[in-house]
């Protein structure tokens, strides 16, 4: 059997399938009705929870500014934090653009298959960044966020723990760079050979 | 009142004057029946939020193919051009587990296009629907002439796909 003659078959059973399925009225109702979301509404609603973490994070920071101010070590955290927190901001504002304009009724398959092949991309390096920067703004967060609770002088304890945590983040980015070759590096590169497969589909 | 409310009931005509083309890319994409269900609903639900933006400017059919079509493929993101088993409960009762004896050369091919990368099953699935070059470019984002080399080269790998199974 050929395609050809598949198709004859699949236009012979169609009317079968369509006593088969009939779908009623409430049922449909009840579906519509539900409040549960998509693979997309999933990433987007996970998209508005970091932005609104970043917001606030930001919020918090600007508001204690006072606290920090007359300290170099502390103006330079919170100089990092703001910095790095409003990239985050940005990156996820991005994000969210970009996932609300995928219109499923208007975007043509092979278009939409691209660009969430290119998102899946962008999550990956985004995580792979997250890994590297989230020790910096952790150690950027930390002595603001002792300073607003404790009041004392955050950086007296650096001499007490500074070697330690230079050791373990040292030893963090080992693990990290070891974990990215066996897991992220291979799906990128999975990822664009999808790419590369759907950009010849379109040509 | 819920959004929309008022295109509640032009909505479910549509869906159930189409209702078949739902099914028919369930069938491709979902692999189990509980996963037929889910995509299905899926479907409704991406059709239902795009229905307000519905401009009629294309035909019912090729906007329902092309959100079913972009469901199903969205919601394959991990596991996509890693196709799943095929599985067409309306088209193919009870599948068995192996190929019957002297192998069922339609289920021979139905199982082979489960095994294509997802945008070429799409294109299988558009042209075993009998639709028009034009309207499977319009539906896909390709070229006119892009769809019959396209055609042509499935066609190709089914057959080599295909043999080894009917082989079996």
């Amino acid at each position: 059997m050929n395609l050809e003659e598949l198709k004859k078959q699949w236009q012979e059973q169609e009317q079968s399938l369509q006593e088969m399925h009939q779908v009623n009225a409430q049922l449909l109702r009840s579906m519509i009705r539900q409040r549960s979301t998509d693979a997309i509404g999933q990433m987007l609603n996970a998209e508005y929870l970091s932005t609104a973490v970043c917001a606030l994070l930001l919020l918090v920071l600007f508001c204690s500014v006072p606290f920090f101010t007359g300290m170099t070590g502390l103006m330079v955290a919170f100089v990092i934090s703001v910095l790095l927190t409003g990239a985050g901001f940005a990156w996820n504002l991005y994000k969210i653009r970009f996932l609300q304009q995928l219109s499923f009724g208007n975007t043509p398959v092979a278009d939409m298959a691209e660009k969430l092949e290119r998102f899946r991309l962008m999550m990956i390096r985004e995580k792979m960044t997250g890994f590297i920067l989230g020790p910096v703004i952790m150690g950027a967060l930390l002595p603001l966020a002792h300073k607003l609770v404790h009041g004392d002088n955050p950086f007296l304890y650096l001499k007490m723990y500074g070697i330690r945590l230079a050791l373990g983040y040292e030893a963090f980015i080992v693990l990290t760079i070891l974990g990215y070759q066996k897991f992220y590096f291979r799906n990128i590169r999975s990822i664009l050979e999808h790419l590369q497969e759907i950009r010849a589909f379109k040509v | 009142m819920p959004p929309h409310s008022h295109l509640t009931q032009p909505f479910i005509l549509l869906i159930q004057t189409h209702e078949r083309i739902i099914h028919k890319v369930c069938s491709v994409y979902a692999g189990q029946e509980e996963d037929h269900k889910d995509l299905f609903q899926d479907i409704v639900l991406q059709a239902w939020k795009a229905f307000p933006k519905f401009n009629k400017l294309a035909k019912e059919s090729t906007w329902l193919y092309r959100i079913a079509l972009n469901t199903a493929i969205s919601g394959q993101r991990k596991g996509a051009g890693r196709p799943q088993v095929y599985h067409n409960e309306a088209l193919i009762a009870d599948l068995p587990d192996a190929l019957p004896e002297g192998p069922d050369k339609s289920l021979v091919l139905y199982r082979a296009i489960g095994s294509l990368p997802m945008l070429d099953r799409a294109l299988v699935l558009l042209y075993l629907e009998d639709k028009s070059a034009a309207e499977i470019a319009e539906i896909m984002g390709i070229s006119v002439s892009n769809v019959g080399t396209r055609i042509g080269r499935i066609k190709e790998k089914l057959k080599a796909l295909a043999q080894p199974l009917i082989n079996q």
